[in-house]
């Protein structure tokens, strides 16, 4: 019984180090909502560029978004401007009622480890005639610096 | 036991020898006293050590008497035991020393045999649990020790009162089998129909001729629920629902297992027999158990556990496996197709599983897509190096994560792989390539590979594709890639739909499966649907589509794509129209003939058809020579022989005689070929007949690289499932063609176009002129082959500038300068494909180039690795990684359970397959 005693003793503190380890500091995968907002311009087409700009990120599935059936399908990405944390995204669709507002067009899954941070910049939007849109780009569950096409 | 228990013993026995031996020689002084004059001292220290000898002996006697009863008993463990007692007594006893060796060796083998039952145990007993979740009752059945005899005699008299085939038994007992909930809340009856179809297994086919003329429609609504009411209880109550003329309702009828959903007016007039649930249908099953009351672990026979394996047929066992089935659909146009598979893998079992897929797709596919469809999700997979991507997977499995890994083994050999399938859950995978077609002889060809054949791997080699049983220990081949191979009456689920629509503006002249049953369309005349037949679903041979265009004569021309990332064409070249038979050079003719354990059987009898059709029709000039192969390489004659009556004779017996059999080393009958003394008035040309079920293939193609010299190589490959990444490759680093040999193939037409090609002058040295304005780069393949009759050459390349009107293509005939002017498409320029196969193409040169260049192989790596990330495309250094991160599944990984595949029509697996 002593001899118990003295081992949790003993290794109390290496359980109790183990226990304030970060979650963050261990490889996970995580789950990024990638959004656009068209305002009132019906998103026919768009393309996003998202990198990590902070800490060990890779790629490693891209998902449709949610809006109905447009975007479910994921899109599309560039494979010659992939790396590990940066991905090209893009999407199109050919419906007469294209989505309007904030829409989420894909997510993105990561295998990250230690803390990161993303940047999202929307590179190109069209509505249903081809013509160029305004559009912001956003995320969900991660944190992100979304930054306008002008200043990238 | 232990080794210090046994010395304590060894200690212990030793003390009271020694005290025995002194009672004893107390004992032997009183008695020497009483009866002889006393001894000397000495004496009696001589006399103890003799009688200790004596015990020891005697003790070691006693233990090697006891190790041998052991041995022969198979007690290795005690006759071990009993061995280190003997060498605690006598460290050098000769008996101990000599035979604990084999002992250990046998104590190791008997383990790993009780380690393999115990495998095979718990492989049966996962695959039970798996079956159970497959039978559509939530209780388990209990059978009577003599089950399989009642079964057999119930099925016996019920198909003889019937008198019914044993499709139609198998279609029958699957029409009585219960379905736990059906519910259609205004269903369309065509979806109605699928989804029994799906969920059944029965083959349902509705003749909507006959229903619609009975004033049906597809879309007619059926509602209702019912619960435990047999799958024909359902077919009744669907079709009464829609049946609006009560003298001429529909029916279903039952003919080579297949369920005929018509009018009663159709099925009298066509004599089909109206299928009768017949009562009682289960009558065999005498009891049912609550879940858990059948004990775990208990394998004796007739314990309860049916689901070990389901009798399919009367002959095949059902082998529930965690792929269940593959969809194929393909798109041609111009000579470019789109493939999508659509793999739909199963947990079948009662534990959460990954799945390991080794599975062909055709050589020069470039793969660009992939995606894991997870319930209505999909998830596009992400191009990574090779490396990198299996560690992705590694982790997303060890977390949790539903992952899917596509790796490349040969460039018509991947690996899927699907982590944490979770118990009856379906994640579906999604892979989709282009490639250019085939074009010989007038035909285009479009063939899609269904099972990776049984490789042969020589002596040493650790790199190749192993052939493995199922359930065998993975690693068992000693091959960095492994098939495990169904056996013989066994059958899995697995099943393949495939369709493929031919776009032919300039219409189709005609079109023929050879390989398959299928079913065609002809919504106009220039365009085909073609789908496999029902009844042919069976994955195990290539599916092979050829079709003619109309207007015979098929242009050669440019296919061109361009986008903000380049510009890409893809010229198809036919050889001119004089490229007609007229005299050529005398050629060697060697004849290099498989006869290994794979071609035994239809594969060796097509090759013997196509051989008499040769030896017959050689050219007087010519000499040849056979060789035929298997373990080792056996030449008809010494040396090329003229063509005479006498040795073409001599090599028909020859031929004839040959009997398949044993191992495929090919390598050294390819140098024998290709080295043997060769006059200077004959060109070599080898003729290799194979199905290249090897898996050394690059060592092959790199020998053939070394040692081809001015000879040519024209392969063959034969049987239902050849090895078309080595018989491509032999022809095109052969620099001759290739042409199949299918087992409904004719061999002596396959062979009578063969002596047509290398009767014809083949066009060489050629060139390409593309105009002033158009600056090409990168042509792949870089070594432009010689046009061959009946064989165009497919270039692809990148280019800046203008395009012309035509493209000048230059070369000899027979020494006289030809021109070939190709017209180019300038209108159309997107055709994203190109992109996709220029990079494919160049991958292929660069691989090639890997043989030639050893020395540059480093570089050479980089750029495959380069252009495939580059393009997205799959190769021998990168693979395709999705994970599904937006949730983790329960528990550790599972178990990794293999796919087992069906050994290729006409190939037997007792030749092929190594039970050890």
């Amino acid at each position: 019984m002593f001899r118990l005693l003295l081992a949790c003793f003993l290794l109390f503190p290496l359980w109790s180090l183990a226990a304030e380890a970060p979650a963050t500091q261990t490889v996970r995968f995580e789950t990024v909502n990638v959004y656009i907002d068209s305002g009132d311009h019906p998103l026919a087409a768009w393309q996003v560029e998202l990198k990590a700009t902070q800490g060990d990120v890779k790629i490693v599935g891209v998902e449709g978004g949610d809006h109905r059936d447009l975007y479910r399908d994921p899109p599309y990405y560039d494979p010659k401007a992939l790396t590990a944390g940066r991905i090209i995204l893009a999407s199109y669709t050919t419906a007469d009622t294209a989505p309007k507002g904030k829409t989420l067009v894909a997510r993105v899954h990561l295998r990250v480890f230690g803390d990161f941070r993303l940047s999202i910049t929307p590179m190109a939007a069209a509505g249903p005639t081809g013509q160029s849109i305004p559009t912001t780009a956003s995320t969900a569950n991660a944190p992100t610096t979304s930054t306008p096409k002008d200043k990238e | 036991m232990p080794k210090p228990l046994v010395y304590t013993f060894i200690a212990v026995i030793c003390i009271l020898v020694m005290a025995a031996c002194s009672t004893t020689k107390q004992s032997a002084n009183t008695s020497a006293q009483a009866t002889v004059a006393p001894s000397a001292p000495t004496t009696v220290s001589s006399s103890w050590q003799t009688q200790m000898e004596a015990e020891r002996a005697a003790t070691i006697a006693a233990l090697i008497k006891d190790a041998r009863r052991y041995i022969s008993q198979n007690k290795y463990p005690e006759a071990l035991a009993t061995i280190d007692q003997i060498t605690a007594v006598d460290p050098t006893n000769n008996y101990a020393t000599g035979v604990r060796p084999l002992i250990e060796e046998r104590a190791l083998t008997q383990e790993q045999r009780v380690y393999r039952q115990q495998y095979q145990r718990n492989l049966s007993k996962q695959l039970n649990r798996g079956q159970e979740q497959q039978i559509p009752h939530d209780s388990i059945y209990r059978y009577p020790t003599n089950w399989p005899a009642i079964s057999d005699d119930r099925d016996r008299l019920f198909m003889e009162e019937q008198s019914v085939g044993e499709a139609d038994h198998a279609t029958r007992i699957a029409l009585g089998k219960k379905q736990p909930l059906v519910r259609f809340n205004g269903t369309a009856l065509d979806e109605v129909i699928e989804l029994l179809r799906d969920t059944s297994g029965v083959q349902i086919i509705p003749d909507w001729e006959q229903i619609e003329r009975a004033g049906i429609g597809r879309k007619a609504a059926i509602q209702t629920r019912l619960r435990d009411v047999t799958l024909a209880g359902v077919l009744d109550e669907v079709l009464r629902q829609v049946s609006t003329d009560p003298k001429n309702p529909l029916t279903y009828t039952v003919d080579e297992g297949v369920v005929t959903i018509t009018t009663v007016a159709d099925a009298k007039n066509t004599k089909r027999n109206r299928l009768v649930t017949r009562a009682g249908e289960e009558l065999w099953i005498i009891g049912r158990v609550a879940a858990g009351e059948t004990q775990p672990g208990d394998d004796s026979p007739g314990s309860g556990q049916l689901a070990v394996k389901e009798l399919k047929d009367g002959k095949e066992q059902l082998i529930p496996v965690p792929l269940k089935h593959t969809d194929v659909k393909a798109s041609i146009a111009a000579y470019i197709s789109s493939t999508t598979v659509r793999q739909q893998f199963y947990n079948p079992y009662a534990e959460k599983i990954e799945a390991v897929y080794v599975f062909p797709l055709p050589e020069n596919a470039a793969i660009n897509e992939f995606i894991m469809a997870v319930g209505q999700r999909k998830i596009r997979g992400i191009i990574r190096e090779r490396e990198e991507a299996k560690q992705l997977y590694q982790e997303a499995r060890a977390q949790g994560h539903v992952a899917s890994l596509l790796t490349q083994e040969r460039p018509n050999v991947f690996t899927q792989s699907v982590a944490n399938i979770e118990p009856s859950k379906q994640i579906d995978i999604e892979i989709t390539y282009y490639h250019t077609l085939a074009y010989a002889d007038g035909w285009y060809e479009w063939a899609f590979p269904m099972v990776v054949g049984p490789r042969y791997n020589p002596a040493g080699s650790t790199q190749g594709v192993g052939a493995a049983p199922r359930g065998g220990k993975p690693g068992i081949t000693g091959q960095a890639t492994e098939v495990q191979y169904l056996k013989p009456g066994e059958r899995s689920g697995h099943d393949i739909g495939l369709s493929v629509e031919v776009n032919c503006p300039a219409g189709l002249e005609e079109i023929r499966c050879a390989s398959h049953q299928v079913n065609i369309e002809r919504p106009s005349a220039g365009r085909a649907i073609v789908s496999i037949a029902p009844s042919d679903t069976l994955p195990n041979k290539d599916f092979v589509l050829r079709y003619r265009v109309a207007g015979g004569q098929i242009k050669s021309g440019m296919l061109v794509h361009r986008d903000q990332k380049g510009s890409y064409f893809n010229l198809m070249v036919y050889p001119p129209m004089d490229l007609r038979p007229q005299d050529r050079i005398p050629l060697e003719m060697v004849f290099l003939l498989d006869v290994s354990g794979s071609m035994s059987g239809d594969p060796i009898n097509q090759c013997k058809a196509a051989m008499r059709c040769a030896l017959s029709h050689m050219d007087p000039h010519d000499t040849f020579q056979v060789i035929t192969f298997s373990g080792n390489n056996r030449a008809l004659f010494d040396r090329a022989q003229p063509v005479t009556k006498e040795a073409t004779d001599r090599a028909m017996h020859f031929v004839e005689d040959t009997n398949a059999g044993r191992g495929t080393e090919m390598m050294p009958a390819i140098l024998a070929a290709l080295t043997a003394p060769q006059d200077e008035e004959h060109k070599r040309v080898v003729v290799f007949l194979t199905d290249g079920f090897v898996g050394n293939e690059d060592d092959i193609l790199r020998a053939v690289h070394d040692r081809l010299g001015p000879a040519r190589i024209f392969s063959f490959g034969v049987g239902s499932s050849p090895n078309r990444y080595l018989m491509d490759g032999l022809a095109r680093i052969g620099r001759g063609a290739v042409a199949y040999l299918g087992l409904r193939d004719s061999g002596e037409d396959v062979m009578r176009l063969y002596f047509d090609r290398v009767a014809a002058p083949a066009m060489t040295d050629i060139a390409f002129d593309f105009g002033e304005n158009m600056k090409p780069s990168e042509l792949y393949p870089a070594k432009k082959s010689d046009l061959f009759v009946g064989r165009p050459i497919i270039v692809a390349g990148c280019f800046s500038g203008e395009l012309p009107r035509q493209v000048q293509v230059h070369g000899r005939i027979g020494g006289r300068a030809v021109t070939i002017s190709v017209p180019v498409d300038t209108k159309c320029t997107t055709n994203p494909a190109l992109a996709a196969i220029w990079a494919r193409q160049k991958i292929t040169d660069l691989s090639d180039e890997m043989f030639m260049t050893p020395n540059r192989a480093q570089e050479l790596v980089l750029l495959v690795k380069q252009t495939a990330l580059d393009h997205g495309l799959m190769s021998q250094y990168t693979a395709f990684i999705a994970v599904d991160s937006s949730q983790r599944t329960v528990g550790d990984h599972g178990i990794s359970v293999a796919v087992p595949v069906v050994m290729p029509e006409g190939v037997k697996y007792e030749t092929t397959v190594p039970e050890k």
